[in-house]
């Protein structure tokens, strides 16, 4: 039986498929029995394994991630189903599953080192994924940059870890949490997570390895990618900085607001040139991103939320982007807006489903990024953080005008017939692909409250350190 | 009952864009009108309800965004000032719908239009309905989204796409300014429910952050100014012509560039603790009718004429709300809204039946080949204008004359005096200017002679009955509006708008004869009570005489001196410095940055060659270099053993 499974010949992906979307009901049954007024975290898994303590769980941070993330997967699977050739079926749909499922272990551990190890596994999947995938030469660049980005950030997190360590004897994380710091190293060691984690969200001066990954990864690697990969940064703030380090968090929050402004503006701006659309999506989701860290060291309570909204609204919104991208790929195998022209009137389903998510992109009401802007422009006034505050309202202003000319010129106006030969619209495939997520981002916009009342109370509890510092 | 228009709207556009395709036009048509036509009838019934049995209504459906001290709630309130709107953007609108099934009978995507004009519909619903301003700026929004996808109906023309992102990108500065204000609000209030914002305002509380109420103010203000297309921010609404004429009429005219009027509106009690605030709105009011009226004068698109007088008619709602009179500005806004958008319907006809000719100068002389539409026009100008006892006659010559009240009644404002004796000359000036080019359009439309080509005659193209009809219905309203709601809405002492939006207390004073402000209120003035109306026919008069028997006068005075070619060529070309062209620099800047310093001086410069670049660089010379030390000879090797012993040796003494 399992030397039929494990024969590479074996078509794997059904069963992948439906693995998948079995993880998917496990987690919304987790959904309907998470209890949120239970504050601390949920379905622990405790591991004794010798003299290893190791212990497993989920609170309101981390849960819709890991939704998010099986969420994502299922679909990610059906898009390689139809997309990639037979020879390379296997290897896509096993690399996916087993990035997510590293994916799902990072959001659910309490450790230190648990959680370093696998922030670094993943990467050994993703860097063959892109390495391999790719259609030009320029992919091994990208899939360097990347591992080698990620890598030295993360190195001076193991140290600052092991400095973590040799302080309280043990890298359990609700240990550590309770353990004062009167060292003068903690600022040291703040500042190695915080290069590890900016590495990831990615802020100004470390940014440029997400534009070419994204370029030169497949669809469902940039789904993956923007979705899930980015928000480890801003959840690593959430979960390890802010309570380990509550005081030095405020110490250097000038500086981390300082550079995610700067980030704001300058890849609002680069956006405007760009001609790859990939680029774009990736430069807007850079501008995305660093708005969450404005609101989440504007240290109130409703940018808190807002910021922690704002992330799952973006890997919705954002990965809706990437696959309709795809789509277009798939049928021309170009990414170059030039190419593109008038596509409304040979794929008019599609052009809606485009629609739909440039709305999402520009945080129109009813979708999910506005619930996420309109909290963090609201708490980052409240807390009277101008400059910010204006720099995040300009990058509203930009992101409608790139998110709508890019819409423009490739969905209206006159075809350009010397480059569009063949045409057909979604298939139903694609339709059941990119469905789920509208529905799913336009009920982060109308109804968003279930969602807050897991986020809310569990935001309220572990940050109550910051929130009356 | 209430909600049941909101859901008819949505319901009549989902099946129109979902399912309507498969029907065919017949039936699809009659599905989507009967949807608009039930819920324009439960809009009335709510008006009856609300406004005449007073029987205001406030429904909470269930939470939006709640959580710890932020709650927003799906709520929706029916007031006075809500229902006075309701019944205005469902009767224009299915005037719209109804006369968009003969005029986009061509078009082989009409199922899409219709679905696109419910859709707007539904939004404008949420707007007048919220009862929070989170909920309001849904509406604001996606009304904003429906105009970009209405202009940009006929996707393949250029001009078309342009001018719709032009609309979209300003309205997203007034929508940024409303987020900032949001931002302060909740700083201030910790809600947005508008009864518990008002309440507040008029209790006044004292709070050290209570100045900010007037950042709240202007905020708003120039939200609205972007919505209303105020000057300063109005070059998106002569450019969102492109669109086809239904559009224009229903969305440019009547409703959607009404909602920063209404926002001012539904805030009133907000706007009216800080006196400096309505000297700006005063300010935005009066400079954009004379701007509007005095470009509107010299452009010869008859659909840009009739834009500009649109952004001139709303400079007077403006400066109604900045004299602290905000019903006048409600009247004035809903008999605007039928006599404007009879005039636009009516250019559509026009344009529609001489084969899509805008140009004024190639019309003429169409009395006796189209009377129906000069009957139209004549009506609406005729409102328009301010004849007498027409609907604008009643709205227009009251906000004039509310200069008087300001002035006599108001010591608030005693400070600002001066700019208020600026701001009435603009109105009373725009209001002849008004009269000028309605005469002109009219004698160019039909008294002159024809103009055009052959063609044009030849292929004269006559409406249907749908067509026809909602014009004739809108020829009535504009005539007999202003006569019926006058005493409702503006009568002296009228209990009609309650406590929905700000009534002075002079105002409601006026009833007290035991004040000694009695006699000198000016509706008992008869002589300047007059004053407009003999000027009305005086310049009414005069206009007639130039341009129809002096034809070559204002062309002899334009040639005669370099000065007057000048004026005529500032004006034509609206005022040079407030068109487009004044972002056009802006987009330079921002473009050239962007390329130059952002992605190619940080991007693929600096931070590649002091990042990964410039690392790999460095390494592979460093390699050659510390290659060279591997000589491969013993005594080197040796001397290298020696040299790390020593310094060993020095720092560990």
């Amino acid at each position: 039986m399992l030397e039929i499974l494990f024969k590479n010949s074996f078509n794997k992906q059904p069963f992948l498929l439906i693995i998948s979307w079995f993880i998917h009901f496990v987690i919304c049954i987790m959904w309907i029995t998470y209890n949120p007024y239970h504050l601390s975290f949920q379905y622990t898994l405790n591991i004794n394994f010798f003299d290893l303590y190791i212990n497993f769980g989920i609170d309101g941070l981390s849960f819709f991630f890991i939704y998010l993330i099986s969420f994502l997967l299922p679909l990610c699977q059906i898009h390689i189903y139809y997309t990639t050739s037979s020879e390379l079926k296997n290897l896509y749909g096993l690399s996916l599953f087993s990035i997510s499922i590293l994916l799902m272990i990072v959001f659910c551990s309490l450790d230190l080192i648990i959680f370093y190890i696998f922030f670094e596994a993943i990467l050994v999947p993703f860097f063959a994924y892109i390495g391999i995938s790719g259609y030009r030469k320029r992919r091994i660049h990208a899939s360097f940059l990347l591992f080698f980005y990620t890598l030295v950030g993360s190195l001076f997190m193991l140290v600052s870890i092991f400095s973590l360590y040799l302080h309280c004897g043990t890298t359990d994380l609700e240990i550590v949490w309770l353990t004062e710091y009167n060292l003068f190293n903690k600022y040291l060691i703040w500042l190695a997570f915080f290069f590890s984690f900016a590495i990831k969200v990615p802020m100004f001066p470390f940014h440029i390895w997400l534009p070419e990954a994204h370029v030169e990864a497949p669809t469902e690697g940039s789904v993956f990618l923007a979705a899930i990969l980015l928000k480890l940064g801003t959840y690593g703030f959430l979960r390890f900085l802010f309570p380990i380090f509550p005081d030095v968090t405020i110490y250097f929050s000038p500086l981390v607001l300082l550079l995610a402004s700067l980030s704001v503006f300058y890849t609002s701006l680069t956006t405007l040139r760009q001609v790859d659309v990939k680029k774009i999506i990736a430069y807007s989701s850079v501008a995305h991103m660093n708005v969450c860290m404005i609101g989440l060291f504007s240290f109130h309570i409703t940018s808190l939320n807002g910021s922690v909204f704002l992330m799952l609204g973006h890997g919705v919104v954002s990965s809706g982007l990437f696959f309709v991208i795809g789509f277009l790929y798939n049928r021309y195998y170009t990414k170059i807006i030039k190419y593109y022209s008038g596509i409304v009137q040979t794929m008019p389903l599609l052009s809606i489903v485009f629609f739909f998510f440039t709305l999402g992109n520009i945080s129109m009401p009813l979708t999910s990024n506005f619930v996420g802007e309109l909290l963090i422009l609201i708490g980052t006034y409240n807390v009277l953080n101008f400059f910010p505050l204006f720099l995040v309202g300009f990058s509203i202003f930009i992101c409608s005008i790139y998110s709508l000319w890019l819409y423009n010129k490739v969905v209206f106006l006159m075809p350009k017939k010397e480059f569009i030969k063949n045409f057909f619209d979604l298939s139903f495939l694609e339709i059941s692909i990119i469905t789920p997520l509208i529905l799913f981002m336009f009920l982060l916009g109308i109804y968003p409250n279930p969602f807050f009342q897991i986020i809310s109370p569990s935001i309220t509890y572990n940050f109550i350190e910051i929130l009356t510092y | 009952m209430y909600l049941l228009p909101i859901f008819f709207m949505f319901l009549s556009f989902f099946f129109t864009f979902f399912f309507g395709k498969y029907i065919g036009n017949y039936k699809n048509h009659l599905i989507n009108i009967t949807f608009v036509a039930v819920s324009t009838l439960f809009c009335y019934l709510i008006f009856f309800e609300v406004s005449f049995l007073s029987l205001p209504c406030y429904i909470k459906l269930t939470d939006w965004i709640v959580f710890d001290i932020f709650n927003v709630y799906w709520s929706f309130i029916f007031d006075s000032l809500t229902v006075s709107m309701l019944i205005v953007i469902m009767t224009i609108s299915l005037c719209a719908h109804i006369y968009s099934i003969s005029y986009m009978e061509q078009d082989p995507h009409n199922v899409r239009f219709m679905s696109y004009l419910s859709l707007f519909t539904f939004f404008m619903l949420i707007l007048v309905t919220a009862n929070n301003l989170i909920q309001l700026f849904i509406g604001w929004e996606g009304v904003g989204i429906c105009s970009y996808l209405l202009i940009n109906f006929w996707y393949t023309r250029v001009g078309a796409n342009k001018s719709s992102i032009m609309a979209v990108f300003t309205n997203k500065v007034g929508d940024i300014s409303l987020l900032f204000a949001f931002a302060i609000i909740f700083q201030l209030f910790k809600s947005f429910d508008f009864n518990i914002i008002f309440s507040i305002v008029s209790v006044g509380i004292n709070n050290d952050y209570f100045y900010l109420n007037y950042y709240i103010c202007f905020l708003m203000l120039i939200g609205a100014v972007a919505k209303s297309a105020q000057v300063g921010l109005h070059f998106w609404l002569p450019e969102a012509m492109e669109g086809p004429t239904p559009v224009s009429s229903l969305i440019h005219a009547a409703t959607m560039v009404t909602a920063g009027v209404f926002l001012i509106v539904r805030s009133s009690f907000l706007f009216e603790e800080i006196p400096s605030i309505l000297v700006w709105i005063s300010f935005f009011g009066s400079l954009t009718t004379f701007f509007g009226s005095t470009v509107g004068l010299f452009q010869y698109d008859i659909k840009k004429i009739i834009a500009y007088s649109t952004c001139s008619q709303l400079g007077y709602m403006f400066l109604s709300c900045g004299l602290s009179s905000y019903y006048n500005s409600m009247y004035h806004l809903i008999n605007h809204a039928f006599f404007k958008a009879l005039l636009f319907l009516t250019a559509g006809y026009i344009i529609h039946a001489i084969s899509n000719e805008q140009d004024l100068r190639k019309m003429g002389g169409l009395l006796k080949k189209l009377p129906l539409a000069s009957m139209m026009i004549f009506i609406g100008s005729l409102s328009l204008m301010g004849f007498p006892y027409t609907s604008g006659f009643f709205s227009k010559e009251k906000i004039v004359e509310l200069f008087y009240n300001k002035l006599i009644y108001n010591y608030e404002i005693i400070q600002y005096l001066k700019y208020f004796y600026f701001f009435q000359f603009l109105a009373m000036f725009s209001i002849i200017i008004t009269i000028c080019y309605s005469v002109k359009m009219y004698i160019y439309l039909f008294l002159n002679k024809f103009n055009g080509y052959k063609q044009y005659v030849f292929n004269l193209h006559y409406g249907s009955f749908f067509l026809i009809s909602p014009l004739v219905f809108l020829s009535y309203l504009s005539i007999i509006s202003g006569y019926l709601l006058n005493d409702l809405m503006i009568g002296i002492g009228t209990d009609f708008w309650k406590y929905s939006l700000f009534i002075s207390v002079q105002e409601n004073n006026l009833f007290n004869i035991n004040s000694g402000f009695y006699l000198f209120n000016f509706e008992f003035i008869k002589y300047i009570r007059k004053i407009p109306l003999i000027l009305t026919f005086y310049f009414i008069f005069v206009f007639f005489v130039f341009f129809y028997w002096l034809k070559n006068f204002f062309l002899y005075l334009r040639l005669s001196t370099n000065w007057m070619n000048n004026l005529f060529i500032f004006l034509n070309r609206k005022y040079l410095f407030f068109t487009k062209n004044i972002i056009y620099p802006l987009i330079d800047i921002m473009n050239y940055s962007s390329l130059n310093y952002t992605f190619k001086l940080f991007d693929k410069g600096l931070i590649e060659i002091l990042g990964p670049y410039g690392i790999a660089k460095k390494t592979s010379s460093l390699i050659k270099i510390t290659s060279h030390l591997q000589t491969g000879l013993i005594y080197h090797y040796s001397g290298f053993i020696i040299l790390g012993l020593i310094s060993y040796i020095f720092l560990v003494i």
